[in-house]
């Protein structure tokens, strides 16, 4: 390496050798010239001497509370930008499609509109018994368990307003920490838990919600949120935890249509290979079209090897022309 | 369970599907808030910048096309949407002249950030480095943010500035003889530092 006589030079070369910009070669060649080359070593001394007080690597402290505030903030920018999006509205549209769902679609229409089920501080903590079905029943929506006078309204913003005809719209949180009581088999608490697996930001109240729902009698409320976490949660844990619970009850067209779609869409191997193997067990024309193009393109090995031997058994001649590319 | 490439999750991502854009980010996200918050003028404006900057990525994620790294990538972007923020923070400032009296950094700055050996600067130097920061120009101060502070080689800090390797190391040099001028009581040999553990 040349070392050069101008001092702006040999600065810049400092500032390479303090930044980790010069090769091995160049970094031996540099401090070789340093033992020689008072000027320098002058300059490198001037300008370690910054090192001293903040030495490289001393940055801004970011603590847990202040990431994951930041996370949730974003999280909630994007599911609201995602619900834009035809996903959330088609499983709205499903429910109205199946009538039997009325207590689920009403739940979440008013969570929809509610922005969530916020929970706040302690101080606003009530007690509120479930005493009865029919009690509960007159009030489908989780948002019916909460005493009117315990609302708290948080976030709100005014997202438009009109000052010629005063058209305006709000979004807001209610938010209300809410102690129940009653039996898993009622249909206020199943509404309030099977909304909350749509809802909730937490990820380990997901899994603790989908855990106890999974204990309870199986029903088309608790099968259509199992599915909507399946096809939407974001977190592998619990979609997996999803489909777990599904694959013992995919003799329902509704469940094998989801666990089809998780087969082929959900990024994650685990969830795909329960899928798979429940699918497996008697697949019908749908399902092996689904297992044709997995057994092309899956990441996955086991996916891929058990996919054409089913089709090789339904088919001899199906496995010609697959090929070794995958996807995911 | 097996862990998805950054491959599946980048498309994943690009398909729309936010937990894989988070999980894509995640390894990256609090470098990501610790450079937002060295670039803006307080917490508040840091979080927003951060917030901005993942949005902005989740929605121009489908034209990620690869050319340079993921985290290279988000980087810019954080920086670019420090930049916007400023601009519209000064826009601001033409209407309210008062908004940037007593405009104060206030960060609380640490060593070996994140790791059980972390020590976080004394009040005292943290202030003054917080002073200090204060009297860099805005790319002085994203060029030392990105090279000194987050350990970037400086071609890497070019390429996220969108600068030549050159004009990085002039901001470089800029800053750090402004910082040295600022902080010189905290290095002569008769003074000792106090640091707290």
């Amino acid at each position: 390496m040349n070392i050069p006589e101008n001092e702006r030079q040999l600065e810049d070369l400092v500032l390479r050798y303090l930044y980790d910009d010069l090769d091995s070669g160049q970094r031996t060649a540099f401090e070789h010239e340093l033992t020689v080359n008072r000027q320098l070593k002058k300059l490198l001394e001037r300008e370690q001497s910054l090192e001293l007080s903040i030495p490289r690597g001393t940055s801004v402290y970011i603590d847990d509370e202040r990431l994951g505030d930041n996370r949730r903030q974003v999280r909630r920018q994007l599911q609201r930008q995602v619900a834009k999006r035809p996903l959330l509205t088609e499983f709205l549209a499903a429910l109205v499609r199946r009538p039997a769902l009325a207590v689920l679609q009403t739940a979440v229409l008013a969570v929809s509109f509610a922005l969530g089920f916020v929970i706040a501080g302690p101080g606003t903590s009530i007690t509120t018994p479930v005493s009865s079905g029919t009690e509960v029943a007159a009030r489908m929506s989780p948002l019916g368990l909460v005493g009117e006078q315990d609302y708290e309204i948080a976030n709100l913003q005014i997202e438009r307003f009109d000052p010629a005809s005063g058209d305006i719209e709000l979004s807001f949180a209610l938010a209300s920490d809410t102690h129940l009581s009653g039996n898993i088999s009622e249909a206020g608490i199943r509404t309030l838990m099977t909304v909350a697996l749509v809802n909730e930001i937490d990820e380990a109240a997901r899994l603790d919600t989908l855990d106890v729902l999974q204990k309870a009698s199986y029903d088309d409320q608790v099968s259509a949120s199992m599915i909507y976490v399946l096809n939407n949660d974001e977190n592998p844990g619990v979609r997996y935890a999803a489909v777990r619970s599904l694959v013992e009850f995919v003799e329902d067209e509704q469940v094998k249509s989801a666990l089809r779609q998780a087969l082929g869409r959900d990024v994650n191997p685990g969830v795909r290979v329960e899928a798979f193997n429940a699918l497996a067990e008697n697949p019908d024309p749908e399902t092996l079209a689904v297992f044709r193009q997995r057994a092309e393109s899956d990441g996955n090995d086991y996916i891929r090897q058990q996919a054409r031997a089913i089709l090789e058994n339904t088919d001899p001649n199906s496995n010609a022309g697959f090929s070794n590319s995958a996807i995911f | 369970m097996l862990r998805e490439s950054d491959e599946e999750l980048i498309s994943a991502a690009q398909a729309g599907n936010i937990a894989a854009f988070e999980r894509l980010v995640r390894p990256v996200e609090r470098q990501m808030l610790a450079v937002a918050a060295g670039i803006a003028r307080n917490a508040d404006d840091a979080d927003d910048i951060f917030q901005e900057a993942m949005i902005s990525a989740f929605r121009s994620i489908s034209r990620f096309n690869g050319a340079s790294q993921f985290s290279t990538w988000l980087h810019r972007i954080v920086v670019n949407a420090s930049l916007s923020h400023r601009r519209r923070l000064k826009r601001l400032w033409r209407h309210s002249a008062d908004l940037h009296e007593g405009e104060e950094y206030e960060e609380q700055h640490c060593h070996g950030a994140h790791t059980p050996e972390q020590s976080m600067l004394s009040a005292e130097l943290n202030a003054q480095l917080n002073t200090a920061l204060a009297t860099l120009s805005e790319r002085e101060r994203i060029a030392f943010v990105l090279c000194h502070q987050q350990e970037f080689r400086i071609r890497e800090a070019a390429e996220i500035m969108e600068a030549s390797e050159n004009s990085i190391k002039v901001y470089l040099f800029r800053a750090r003889e402004k910082l040295r001028n600022q902080l010189d009581p905290y290095y002569r040999p008769d003074h000792q530092p106090n640091r707290m553990e």
